[in-house]
C-alpha cells in the first residue's frame, strides 16, 4: 500500500519536475510611482507575486511594498473573476511606462492557468485589474517571466499604430508555447487562443515568397500569434531589432535546474516579431548550449555586434551577422550594422528666434 | 522794374534749391531701398547656410553642441522593437548659431534629437 502511494506521488510529480526550469529572477520587481507628497520626487516600490511572498500554492496575489520601509502599500487578492480568485502568480510581472515620464503606469501579470491581466498603477497603489487575455484552454502552465516590447505596428489600414506587445511562455508536457499578444486599450473582450494565429508550421511557399497577404492581414487584425515549440525554453525570449530570440531543448533533456542532459539538442529560435515568420533563412538552428543562460548582445573582437548566450561567467557566441526587421515591407530585413549604434535620430528642427528682427 | 527783376531772381534761386533738395532726397531713398533689399537677401542666404550647417551637424554623432536634456527610461515605440532595457535612449537638444561677417545678421536653428545606444555600450 505504501509502495503504491509512493508510485502515485512520483507519477503525480514527474510532469511537474519536467516543466520546472525557472527563468524568473529571484527578487521582486521594482517600480517607480509618483510621491504622495511631492510630484517631483518619485518613490520606489517593490511588486511581489506568490513566489516572493512564499505562498506558491495559494490563490493569485500581488502585493506592493515600499522599497524604503517595506510597508505594504497595496495588494490584489480579489480579482474580477466569477469566483474572485485566480491561480497562483509565479511568473515575474512586467512593467510599462506608457508616457515615457519615468513613472510606471501599469503592470502586466499572468497566473499559472494563463489569465493575463493589465493593472494600472496610481500613487496609492493598484487600480482595478483588467483581463487582457485568457489562455487557459492551452492547458499549459504559465510560470515563465513575461517580456514586453513597445512597437509600432501596421493597423491594416496603412497607418502605424502604437501597441504594447507581450511575449508569454506557457509550459506543457510536450513542450512550451510562445504567445505574442497585442494590447490595445480599445478592446473590451479578452483575447482567446483562437484570436491568435497559429504559426507553429510555416506554409511551404513562405520561405520562397514570404508571408501570404491574407495571413498577414489576419495577424494584423487579430490578437497576435503563437508558436508551439515542442521544446522547453531555456533562455528567456529577448527581442532585438524586431527579432524574437530564444533557445530551447527537447523537454526530456531539460532538468529542473535548467541543466541539459548529454544527449540534449539545443536550438536557437529567431522569429519575426510581428508575424513569427522567417528573418534568417531558417527559424531555428542547432547550437551547443550548456544549459540555462541569457541571450545578450555583445561586441566581438572585430567590434561587430553578435548575439551571445551568457551562462554564469561564460559567454558563447551563438549568432553573428545580426538582422533587423524593416517596415518597408512585411518580410524586409536589413543588417543591424547598417545603422551603427549609437544612432542619432532627428525628431524636429525649428528656427531659433532671438530678440526682434 | 529793378525790384521785379530781383524778385524773379530770388524765386528762381528758391526753385533751384527746392529741386536740388528733391533730387538729393530721392537719390538717398533709392540707395536705402537698395540696401534694404540686399539685407533681406543676405538674411535669407545666411539662414540657408545656417540650416545646411545645422543639418550636417545632426548627422554627425558625438557632437559637442549636443546637450543631453533627458535620459528616457524606455525608448519610444518602433517597428523593429527591442526588449525593455536592451536599448537606451536620450533626448538631446542641438542648436547652431551663425552670424554674418559684419555681425549685422543672425540665423539659428535648433533640433530635438533622439540618441539610441545599446545597453551593452553603456560603460
Amino acid at each position: 500500500m505504501v509502495l503504491f502511494r509512493l508510485i502515485a506521488v512520483i507519477t503525480l510529480f514527474l510532469p511537474g519536475i519536467s516543466i520546472c526550469c525557472d527563468l524568473n529572477e529571484a527578487g521582486p520587481v521594482t517600480a517607480t510611482l509618483p510621491s504622495l507628497a511631492d510630484a517631483q520626487n518619485p518613490r520606489q516600490v517593490l511588486l511581489s507575486n506568490n513566489i516572493q511572498l512564499q505562498v506558491p500554492d495559494a490563490d493569485g496575489v500581488l502585493k506592493m511594498h515600499s522599497a524604503e520601509s517595506s510597508a505594504l502599500i497595496g495588494q490584489i487578492s480579489a480579482w474580477p473573476t466569477f469566483s474572485g480568485q485566480i491561480s497562483s502568480i509565479k511568473a515575474q510581472p512586467v512593467l510599462v511606462d506608457l508616457d515615457y515620464d519615468g513613472i510606471t503606469d501599469a503592470v502586466y501579470v499572468v497566473d499559472v492557468s494563463g489569465l493575463l491581466w493589465f493593472v494600472r498603477l496610481n500613487s496609492r497603489g493598484f487600480s482595478e485589474p483588467v483581463l487582457l487575455a485568457d489562455f487557459s484552454q492551452t492547458q499549459a502552465v504559465f510560470r515563465q517571466p513575461l517580456q514586453l516590447v513597445q512597437v509600432l505596428t501596421p493597423n491594416g489600414l496603412g497607418a502605424m499604430q502604437r501597441q504594447t506587445m507581450l511575449l508569454v511562455t506557457g509550459s506543457a508536457a510536450q513542450g512550451d508555447i510562445l504567445l505574442a499578444v497585442k494590447h490595445t486599450e480599445q478592446r473590451d473582450t479578452p483575447w482567446q487562443l483562437t484570436d491568435l494565429t497559429d504559426r507553429t508550421e510555416l506554409n511551404a511557399d513562405e520561405p520562397r515568397y514570404g508571408i501570404a497577404e491574407q495571413l498577414w492581414q489576419q495577424i494584423q487584425q487579430g490578437g497576435g500569434w503563437y508558436v508551439k515549440l515542442n521544446q522547453r525554453v531555456i533562455a528567456k525570449p529577448e527581442v532585438y531589432a524586431g527579432v524574437v530570440y530564444l533557445t530551447g531543448a527537447q523537454p526530456a533533456a531539460v532538468g529542473a535546474d535548467c541543466s541539459l542532459t548529454a544527449d540534449a539538442r539545443s536550438q536557437l529560435h529567431a522569429f519575426h516579431l510581428h508575424h513569427a515568420g522567417l528573418v534568417y533563412s531558417r527559424r531555428s538552428t542547432d547550437i551547443s548550449a550548456q544549459g540555462q543562460g541569457s541571450l545578450i548582445l555583445t561586441e566581438n573582437e572585430q567590434g561587430r555586434m553578435v548575439l551571445s548566450l551568457q551562462h554564469a561567467a561564460q559567454q558563447q557566441t551563438v549568432l553573428t551577422e545580426l538582422l533587423a526587421i524593416d517596415a518597408s515591407c512585411v518580410d524586409c530585413v536589413t543588417s543591424v550594422e547598417q545603422e551603427p549604434f549609437p544612432r542619432l535620430i532627428r525628431l524636429a528642427t525649428f528656427q531659433t528666434e532671438q530678440d526682434a528682427h | 522794374m529793378t525790384q521785379i527783376k530781383g524778385m524773379v531772381l530770388i524765386l528762381a534761386l528758391v526753385f533751384l534749391l527746392v529741386m536740388t533738395l528733391l533730387v538729393t532726397a530721392s537719390l538717398l531713398i533709392s540707395q536705402l531701398s537698395h540696401k534694404a533689399a540686399l539685407a533681406g537677401q543676405q538674411q535669407l542666404q545666411l539662414s540657408q547656410k545656417a540650416l545646411q550647417h545645422h543639418l550636417t551637424q545632426t548627422t554627425m554623432p558625438a557632437d559637442d553642441n549636443a546637450v543631453p536634456t533627458e535620459i528616457m527610461t524606455d525608448c519610444p515605440a518602433q517597428y523593429a522593437g527591442w526588449s525593455t532595457g536592451a536599448l537606451r535612449c536620450e533626448v538631446l537638444y542641438l542648436s547652431t548659431d551663425m552670424y554674418s561677417d559684419n555681425r549685422h545678421f543672425y540665423a539659428g536653428y535648433s533640433s530635438i534629437m533622439l540618441k539610441q545606444y545599446l545597453a551593452a555600450q553603456d560603460n
